[in-house]
């Protein structure tokens, strides 16, 4: 086993110091705002900190290292597109600012303000099943992670994902978004060293010049070049370049982070400053899965090599601080999911079936309630769900299947004032056609004919859910700008 | 060493020491974030709570 007393001891000292805190925050929600938007008092740094923190979990660590580890120095280009896309938003305020304006604390109310009741409730659910599904692996990854690292064996997988849910579903639903808020900050400072920690001692252990040599034997040009690799392509840098500003500007969690901001302003200078340091946080795992290549070869798992590797190099000590670095950037990120979908799910979903608003107690205990479900569901479908692409591909496809439709309503919802409620619903619907499309055909991929083969290709899918849901927006309004008008916001 | 290969360490490089970087600059500054957030919130709590009922007159 890697992990000695004292690296369990500064885990332990860090696990109840984080819970303690959090569970504090408690006397700080006095109200729905305070739960769910701090209050709207959430300054650029540490506003800055606390998107950074949710943005990067074990999950991220482990999909963006099993991308390097499959696609060697090519899949660096991800970090590029990814800085661009947050630095178009940082600079223009691109919808964060529109929507943080609006005072709102979910997306799908921005469809009720625009397109009407019904709109919410599609965009709720479509939202709630995306964002929940995108979740779904992050448990066992984290699982696995942990059990690697830690040199614990898979025997213990089960118990490890138990344990880390019982501890981010307490204090989640305990503190809303100040326990988050305040947590995120310890947990930004904790990662960052972390991520320090392991990325010198992957450096001195394997040899850049080695790693070199490791990609192109492995992988030939495609091991640097995005464009002929086979996992890439243009149509996948086409999605990712769409994807990373729509995504970015509307995953409900990140955007949860941008309306818990002083102002509009201060909104877009989070995602400025968050842009930033974007490159960094995807090229640091994937440097790291290049190294865990290098030192196993090609016939390791590629999903355990990296925390394989992160368990050989580090030393005692150091390991039971990067295990809590690691720990708390997952538990940031379970706690922001957490408590977007939740919220949506009260707010956009069950209200407007009951066609009653809620009281801000009832509101706030749904919320609990439902972020409890939230996690007995990711620890189930974590355990059962075979993953049918890369990892970081599913949570693209997933992300996708929200963040199209989302992108086809707000932005037009923002800047055309032909939007309407018809382009809406098929801004919506078109828009998660390409992904459901592809996680159902892909059970049954052997038995379709050939010309339809393009449809579980997720690169393919991932770009047609942007094309589609655009498409959808204005197409369906253009055709019924007469018997939908479109509403002036 | 392929010069694709070395631009991509090149980027790797730039992208961590600006992640790092910046990852200073927003522990430091956010620390006082953070305090001024929940000094804030106490406040406006402490405002927003009721005022204490006037005390009675001693005179008749």
């Amino acid at each position: 086993m890697n992990f000695q007393p004292l690296d369990w001891c500064i885990l332990v000292a860090y696990l109840s110091g984080s819970m303690f805190i959090g569970i504090r925050a408690r006397k700080y929600v006095e109200n729905m705002e305070g739960y769910f938007v701090a209050g709207r008092r959430v300054k650029v740094a540490l506003g800055s900190a606390t998107l950074i923190a949710t943005e990067i979990g074990i999950v991220t660590f482990m999909y963006f290292g099993q991308l390097g580890f499959v696609s060697g120095f090519s899949c660096f280009l991800l970090g590029i597109i990814g800085l661009i896309g947050y630095m178009v938003i940082g600079k223009t305020g691109f919808i964060v600012s529109g929507l943080r304006a609006l005072k709102i604390v979910t997306i799908p109310e921005f469809y009720e303000l625009k397109y009407g009741r019904g709109v919410r409730l599609l965009g709720g659910i479509l939202l709630f099943l995306g964002g929940v599904l995108n979740m779904g692996i992050f448990l066992k990854m984290d699982g696995v992670f942990l059990t690697q690292t830690m040199g614990l064996g898979q025997g213990m997988l089960l118990t490890v994902m138990t344990l880390m849910l019982i501890v981010v579903v307490s204090y989640t639903v305990l503190g809303g978004m100040f326990s988050v808020v305040i947590t995120d900050y310890i947990q930004f400072v904790v990662l960052s060293v972390g991520m320090l920690i392991a990325t010198a001692f992957v450096i001195s252990h394997v040899g850049l010049t080695e790693m070199s040599a490791t990609v192109m034997r492995q992988f030939g040009e495609n091991g640097v070049n995005p464009v002929t690799n086979p996992r890439f392509g243009w149509s996948f840098i086409l999605w990712m370049l769409i994807g990373s500003v729509a995504i970015s500007a509307l995953n409900q969690p990140a955007a949860s982070k941008s309306f818990a901001s002083e102002s509009p302003e201060v909104g877009r200078k989070v995602f400025l400053y968050t842009g930033i340091t974007l490159a960094g946080r995807y090229m640091i795992p994937m440097f790291w899965g290049v190294a865990a290549l290098t030192m196993f070869g090609p016939a390791a798992d590629s999903m355990m090599a990296m925390p394989r590797l992160l368990g050989a190099v580090v030393p005692t000590g150091m390991l039971g601080l990067m295990i809590a670095g690691m720990l708390a950037a997952s538990m940031s990120t379970y706690s922001a999911y957490m408590l977007a979908w939740s919220s949506v799910a009260t707010r956009d979903i069950i209200a407007p079936i009951m066609k009653r608003e809620f009281s801000e107690r009832v509101t706030i205990l749904l919320t609990r309630i439902i972020t409890g479900m939230i996690g007995i569901f990711i620890l189930v479908f974590g355990l059962w769900y075979e993953i049918p692409a890369t990892a970081f591909q599913y949570t693209a496809i997933t992300g996708a299947m929200y963040a199209a439709g989302a992108f086809g309503c707000v932005a037009a919802g923002l800047y055309w004032k032909k939007a309407n409620a018809v382009g809406a619903y098929a801004s919506l619907g078109f828009g998660a056609l390409a992904p459901v499309g592809f996680l159902v055909l892909d059970f049954v991929k052997s038995s379709l004919p050939p010309g339809l083969l393009f449809l579980v290709d997720v690169n393919i899918s991932g770009f047609l859910s942007f094309f589609l849901a655009v498409g959808g927006m204005i197409v369906g309004s253009l055709l019924t700008q007469r018997s939908h008008p479109p509403v002036r916001l | 060493m392929n010069p694709w290969t070395m631009f991509w360490l090149v980027v790797f490089a730039c992208a961590a020491v600006l992640f790092f970087g910046t990852a200073l600059v927003i522990t430091v500054v956010g620390f006082r974030d953070l305090r001024d957030l929940l000094s804030n919130t106490a406040k406006s709590e402490r405002s927003s709570s009721p005022p204490l009922p006037p005390p009675s007159s001693p005179l008749p």
